[in-house]
């Protein structure tokens, strides 16, 4: 008889899990897996029958990246970052749709004391990047994105990605070794966050809106009224037509029981300073 | 100016208050507002039973102000009002 050999490769395969959805991810290619686990890595859990099913493959042309879910395609992209940015957008929308039952807010949420507080701002606002500058004052990390809410505790989950910034921080800052960085995005896994990274919901005690002016140099910060705040709420809530009296109730509710703040950010740090100054001061 | 002498609110809007403040939903418009406790207070009378002069008269008695600032003040939050399509003239 004669010998045999078994070649085993192993695929670029991995499963992670957020809020509760088990999520498959196979690259056909390294770089790409590479931004995956970079991405997700730290909500990896064993092999198991997945709710959600993505593939990452090449494909010949200027868009040489390509995403499917399910077997069904998504989007093509110029580059791994490029497809996976595709995937977490994909990712978000169809959390949503497994989890009807949560209110999903566009923000980055960190927690102090065992308390969340959501950093909410249109899409460049600097959200990713306040909150990547606030864990390194010692705020545990969730999200750097998403907060999805219990409608009726208000307690937050964590949605634990890399944190994603659209360019490099500005100095002093600078980023981790670990940090991957392609085509100007930048993904920094949560590994390489020197605070924990949190695995469980929080109480919602405070939201800071974020306003960005390049040119600001000072902070200022001003406590937002409850009305405000629920209008602010709603305006960046993803799925309210999920939920009865179309979601107003719950940003309502949000805006009255938790400390609100409009937070005209200046240079990076003092803004920090002052967003940790006022979570001392408050009892949230 | 829009004219409306007696506004009433336009059908199908979601209100809620808030410590003296409102937050009106549009799904229509996709729109959401906030009024501040003096809008809300014009707000609440834009029930098209009221005419500006009315809502003047109560917002200068509540507030405290003169009638010719409460006037102003109504004519110009109506007028707001009426450009975001939430309040109408009674009888559309």
């Amino acid at each position: 008889m004669g010998s045999f050999c078994i070649r085993t490769e192993v695929m670029n395969v991995f499963h992670f899990q957020l809020l509760g959805c088990t999520i498959r991810v196979e690259c056909a290619e390294a770089g790409a897996h590479e931004w995956a686990r970079g991405s997700f890595g730290f909500a990896e859990v064993p092999a198991g029958t997945p709710d959600l099913s993505y593939r990452i493959h090449l494909e010949s042309g200027v868009d040489g990246w390509g995403l499917e879910r399910d077997g069904e395609a998504v989007a093509t992209a110029g580059s791994a970052a490029g497809i996976l940015g595709w995937l977490d957008q994909d990712l978000t929308v169809q959390l949503q749709r497994q989890r009807r039952d949560l209110y999903f807010l566009h923000s980055a949420t960190l927690a102090k004391r065992s308390q969340a507080l959501a950093l909410v701002a249109e899409s460049g606002g600097g959200k990713s990047t306040t909150a990547w500058a606030l864990t390194q004052l010692g705020l545990s990390y969730m999200s750097d994105e998403l907060a999805p809410i219990e409608p009726e505790t208000l307690m937050v989950h964590p949605h634990p990605r890399g944190v994603q910034l659209k360019g490099q921080p500005p100095v002093p800052y600078s980023l981790p070794p670990g940090a991957l960085v392609d085509h100007g995005r930048v993904c920094i896994p949560v590994e390489e966050l020197e605070v924990e990274t949190l695995r469980r919901p929080m109480p919602l005690s405070w939201v800071f809106f974020l306003h960005r002016d390049p040119d600001r140099r000072q902070p200022r910060l001003e406590r937002c009224r409850p009305a405000e705040a629920a209008t602010r709420l709603y305006s960046n809530a993803l799925n309210v037509l999920a939920h009865p009296d179309e979601g107003l109730e719950i940003a309502m509710r949000m805006g009255g029981e938790t400390a609100c703040f409009n937070l005209y950010a200046g240079d990076l740090a003092s803004t920090c300073d002052l967003v940790v100054g006022a979570l001392e001061a408050t009892d949230g | 100016m829009t004219g409306i002498e007696n506004p009433k609110h336009r059908p199908g809007l979601v209100v809620r208050d808030s410590e003296n403040e409102a937050v009106v939903l549009d799904k229509q418009r996709d729109l959401v507002h906030q009024l501040n406790p003096t809008a809300a207070f014009i707000w609440e009378l834009c029930d098209g039973d009221h005419s500006v002069g009315e809502i003047s008269e109560a917002l200068a008695e509540a507030f405290e102000v003169d009638s010719e600032t409460a006037r102003r003040d109504v004519e110009s939050t109506v007028d707001q009002l009426a450009d975001l399509g939430l309040v109408e003239a009674t009888g559309s």
